[in-house]
């Protein structure tokens, strides 16, 4: 990336206990540009929540190692004092339970007005005017009528609108927004995806979304990172990764996920995720992975081989380490149904230090 | 379809499930919820039907009134011929299982798999001779490892695997009919797979019914023979699964379809039908067709006939039993809705 990303996160390790420590986050790096979408995609387990959190200071009882520079300024090991107000004006945070993030005893508007207090020197009058005009762009009808209105008369896809509301009090240039529409009815969940397009073309905001719901993601970002086990294993655009997915994982996931408008012999991944205070050795994906080599994909960690144009994956079957790597990646991708004929097959692939 | 005519396994008509809604110090009753509003269908043998419809729709309440976890306030229930609207036997509960969302908070976290797959056998008194080889034999049909799993506890399992745990339990007595309530919706998408196959290879070797409970239409699209879409405690629209998904008749079933997030590596042309509000409120629904406020398909009405959509309820008939046809098309599909797609 040639400008300076907004946010620049640099192996960034998040990891619970002292003696033989979890290890949620296992060395992930990425940046964001200014105005993008960036979409994490992973399921339970891979460690997405925990390292948002572990971007903006919010893991109490883990270690967070690396670096996280939000406009060039390290957050890993900053005060709790700045780490506050990045988060209040800088980052906004929208997650998954929306219960969780109104308390229930005081009204919707007061504590949005609250919000805006805490970031922005306004009036009360001027904070009311301005959390009703953040309901209103949030989509909530009648916003002054259910400014006074308590989190538990709102329906589930109004509570989430609030919350991003909120989220949004201290004009952030980022929104991270953790699993935003799990649990939601899918014409409820349909409407924040809206909505999240809209904010992020309005307020020329970006957006960190993180979800196991590979069809949310790959509806509103331009560039995917998928996690496994703590790690990055791919990363690349929407087209690249839905289109000619490289790592043995990402193109088994994507068999797996049921279609709508096609019923098709489903190909569940053997096996579970693994569990993060036992990890499998080498490559975490090797024990389910159906091109996982012995003596190779158990031993050292895979190097990230680099297919061109930002897209890249972190697995053996790409170096001459590996014996059957071209063939085993050309099956594999024409097996996935959804493939879009645009990403031809990449160059010979270099290997990359990472 | 005319085969469907014959003896179906279970037959609901006209069932209603209201739940009183009081209010006042008295609390007396001042309304009802009418979570489950006059839905019928036929279930036949070794097919599986699938309701679908999002939170709130009645789609679990008739589950458990079909099962007889719950009481009918009105309509009947027939299983085999026999009605069962008075309360449900000991055979039926035999020959009746369900599977359950969530196999965290089913199972019984001190007992270990074995004995909760011979629970049922316990309750039934039925296999004490063999009981153990038999609970061994039900855990490899569902695809786990007797030698690993029998003994172990449900904390030691993945989601995947206490979801066959639940499953192997469903089966211990033979059942005929298994009612699958989300059975795929609490687990990873990569595990999901793995046991919508379980399900599917099983009916194919038991002859099993299912009545598939879903509020995800990617999941039935991938079981189901039959789906029934219900809206605010009503069927809106029963069909074959292809007629329906692939050409959704009533404009709920239309709109549902569309808000599924597709999984797309090219961006396709939004042709998403976006819902106003959300669904209302079922103890208080609208009068005439209950999806009116929210149709879409009214704004390209005359006025006269958007006025019918307002004045009277559209009902769901059964081609098979003589009734109307609205559908206007022979596919055996039955539609609420005033319109036929022409008319639109």
């Amino acid at each position: 990336m040639p400008e300076t990303p907004l946010l620049h996160v640099e192996n960034l390790r998040t990891s619970f206990g002292r003696e033989n420590p979890l290890v949620a986050v296992d060395g992930i790096s990425y940046g964001l540009r200014e105005g993008e979408t960036l979409g994490i995609v992973g399921e339970s387990g891979a460690g997405k929540s925990v390292s948002v959190r572990s971007l903006v200071g919010l893991i109490d009882d883990g270690d967070v190692e690396g670096s996280v520079r939000w406009r060039g300024e390290e957050l890993v090991g900053a005060s709790s004092r700045k780490l506050r107000s990045v988060r209040g004006s800088g980052i906004g945070m929208v997650f998954q339970n929306a219960e969780a993030a109104f308390d229930p005893s005081r009204t919707v508007g007061a504590q949005i007005v609250e919000a805006v207090r805490a970031s922005r020197d306004l009036s009360k009058r001027a904070a009311r005017s301005e959390a009703i005009s953040l309901l209103e762009e949030v989509g909530i009808g009648d916003p002054e009528g259910r400014f006074g209105d308590y989190p538990h008369e709102y329906s589930g896809g109004m509570a989430q609108r609030a919350i991003i509301a909120m989220a949004l009090a201290g004009e952030p240039d980022l929104l991270i927004a953790d699993e935003p529409t799990t649990g939601l009815d899918v014409s409820v969940q349909a409407g924040i995806v809206d909505l999240f397009r809209d904010l992020v073309a309005e307020r020329d905001m970006s957006l960190l979304l993180i979800s196991h719901d590979l069809g949310v993601v790959s509806q509103l970002s331009e560039r995917i990172l998928v996690m496994y086990a703590g790690r990055i294993i791919e990363r690349g655009s929407r087209k690249q990764l839905l289109g000619s997915p490289r790592h043995p994982y990402t193109q088994a996931f994507l068999r797996s996920v049921p279609d709508v408008d096609v019923r098709k012999d489903l190909e569940p991944i053997r096996g579970a995720p693994p569990s993060l205070d036992d990890p499998p050795t080498g490559c975490r994906f090797h024990p389910r992975c159906p091109a996982a080599e012995a003596g190779i994909c158990d031993g050292e960690a895979p190097p990230t081989v680099d297919f061109g144009d930002g897209h890249e994956a972190t697995c053996y079957a790409y170096t001459d380490a590996h014996p059957g790597g071209d063939d085993y990646d050309r099956a594999a991708v024409e097996s996935v149904e959804w493939e879009a004929n645009g990403t031809a097959a990449a160059d010979e692939p270099a290997e990359v230090d990472r | 379809m005319s085969e469907r005519a014959a003896d179906p396994l279970l037959s609901v008509r006209n069932l209603k499930r209201h739940y009183p809604v009081r209010s006042g110090i008295l609390k007396r009753k001042t309304g009802a919820v009418r979570a489950v509003d006059g839905v019928s269908f036929d279930l036949q043998r070794g097919e599986t039907l699938a309701i679908v419809g999002e939170s709130g729709c009645g789609k679990s309440t008739l589950a458990e009134t079909v099962i007889g976890l719950d009481e009918p306030t009105a309509g009947g229930i027939e299983f085999e011929g026999q009605s069962i609207a008075g309360g449900v036997d000991k055979a039926f509960r035999r020959r009746v299982q369900m599977v359950f969302q969530d196999p965290f908070s089913t199972l019984n976290e001190r007992m270990t798999v074995g004995r909760i797959v011979a629970e049922p056998l316990v309750i039934h008194d039925q296999r004490a001779d063999d009981r153990a080889a038999y609970v061994r034999d039900l855990l490899e049909t569902v695809g786990l490892d007797p030698e690993n799993h029998y003994d172990a506890f449900p904390h030691e399992l993945s989601g995947g695997q206490r979801q066959r745990v639940g499953i192997a339990r469903a089966l211990a007595l033979d059942p005929d009919l298994l009612v699958l309530d989300e059975p795929v919706s609490a687990l990873d998408v990569s595990v999901r797979a793995g046991i919508l196959e379980l399900l599917r290879d099983l009916q194919a070797e038991r002859g099993l019914t299912y009545l598939l409970i879903s509020h995800d239409v990617s999941v039935v699209r991938q079981v189901a023979d039959r789906v029934a879409v219900m809206y605010l405690g009503e069927f809106v629209e029963l069909g074959d699964l292809g007629t329906v998904l692939d050409d959704p008749a009533h404009p709920y079933t239309e709109a549902l379809l569309s808000s599924v997030p597709r999984v797309r590596a090219e961006p396709e042309p939004d042709e998403r039908i976006r819902l106003p509000g959300s669904p209302p409120d079922p103890s208080n629904p609208p009068e005439g067709c209950r999806f009116h406020p929210r149709c879409h398909l009214r704004d390209r009405l005359d006025a006269a006939a958007a006025a019918r959509c307002v004045a009277e309820d559209p009902a769901l008939t059964e081609r098979e039993a003589g009734g109307e046809v609205r559908t206007g098309a022979d596919d055996g599909r039955t539609v609420a809705c005033h319109f036929r797609p022409e008319q639109r």
